[in-house]
């Protein structure tokens, strides 16, 4: 971001964002974790860039159900890749790592991005 | 820091109750579950830690002591040394805010779980090297916030945790104990500031001071840190 000031960077967010949050609704639709981890890392960025609550309540609500959403989406993921494990009929030690880098990298992609 | 951090640090008790109530739910079962990873243990310490960092006092009270059982079961258990790391810091964060006549009941603990990691033989080693430095963060606190006036031991423990700086191995965590130590100095927290420390004191920052002007690019000051740091020598 090229802003001078915070405040530009609060206008921007308050301006930008719900847009944002708003064109990612379908992608928890149709479970799509890596494009919401583009966009919590975008809201990352974002919030880093601020030192005061010049964000306006209203955004940093959305923000805060975007960031449920996230959660809820990363549990279900990973739920489903246990219980496929689960429903194999042969488990040998390949599906058994395959499983583990799956659940591993839903892990990373939709909820440790929650981190950076 | 995560988002849930920045937006407790700024916005406080406007989003404490949802970030409890909706975000923080899913990460304490995992810290009940059996089989959760070190990654997942060590998200869900993280964020309680930013609520009990950055929370209202009111939050602090209502988590701290679920949250004190939680770190201390795994800062003595875990093998895994990032889960360890960040249960360490949890406790010292508890340090810094807590009462003291509450932490008295568990110094000599949180402390003996810190020596432990400071002495480890492998201390230094790059594979512990980031705990370590979280050990001394949270062994300073304790020393700056959990002192007692006139008491050799936390005499002791304040001379120790200066010797030990400063921290070069966690950026994050050197420029934040760096920082809460020189806010202290300005401050004039008066345990810190009695003449038998003042000897020690110029030391240390003079230590920091060349630390941070011969090797910038280890950043163990942030802007801010440097701000503080000219302020104090000034």
């Amino acid at each position: 971001m090229c802003c001078s000031n915070e405040q530009q960077v609060a206008e921007i967010i308050n301006n930008l964002l719900p847009i944002i949050l708003e064109e990612i609704e379908p992608y928890f639709k149709i479970r799509n974790d890596i494009e919401v981890s583009v966009i919590l890392k975008l809201v990352q960025r974002c919030l880093d860039l601020l030192k005061s609550p010049l964000v306006s309540l209203e955004v940093v609500n959305r923000i805060l159900l975007f960031l449920e959403k996230s959660i809820n989406l990363c549990d279900l993921l990973k739920k489903q890749i246990l219980d496929d494990f689960d429903n194999l009929d042969e488990v040998d030690e390949d599906k058994e790592a395959e499983m583990q880098e799956d659940y591993n990298y839903t892990n990373e992609m939709a909820r440790s991005k929650l981190f950076l | 820091m995560i988002i849930s951090g920045i937006l407790l640090k700024l916005y406080k008790e406007k989003v404490e109750e949802f970030i409890v109530a909706k975000i923080a739910t899913s990460y304490y079962k995992l810290l009940q579950k059996k089989g959760s990873t070190s990654d997942e243990i060590c998200f869900a310490l993280c964020l309680f830690t930013d609520i009990l960092d950055n929370g209202s006092q009111q939050m602090f009270m209502k988590c701290t002591n679920e949250m004190l059982k939680t770190y201390i079961n795994y800062a003595e258990s875990t093998q895994d040394l990032g889960v360890m790391q960040t249960a360490i810091f949890g406790l010292g964060v508890i340090a810094k805010r807590m009462d003291r006549q509450t932490f008295s009941q568990l110094k000599d603990g949180v402390i003996n779980l810190c020596r432990g990691i400071i002495q480890n033989p492998a201390a230094k080693s790059e594979e512990r090297a980031l705990l370590t430095d979280n050990a001394i963060g949270a062994m300073g606190k304790i020393a700056l916030f959990q002192y007692q006036m006139n008491d050799k031991f936390s005499q002791d423990l304040l001379m120790q945790f200066l010797q030990m700086l400063p921290l070069k191995n966690d950026v994050e965590e050197a420029q934040d104990v760096h920082k809460m130590l020189l806010s202290q100095i300005l401050s004039h927290n008066e345990f810190l500031c009695q003449k038998e420390m003042e000897g020690l004191l110029i030391n240390v920052l003079n230590a920091i001071k060349a630390e941070d002007s011969n090797n910038p690019e280890s950043e163990i000051l942030d802007q801010q840190g440097r701000d503080l740091l000219r302020q104090i020598l000034a």
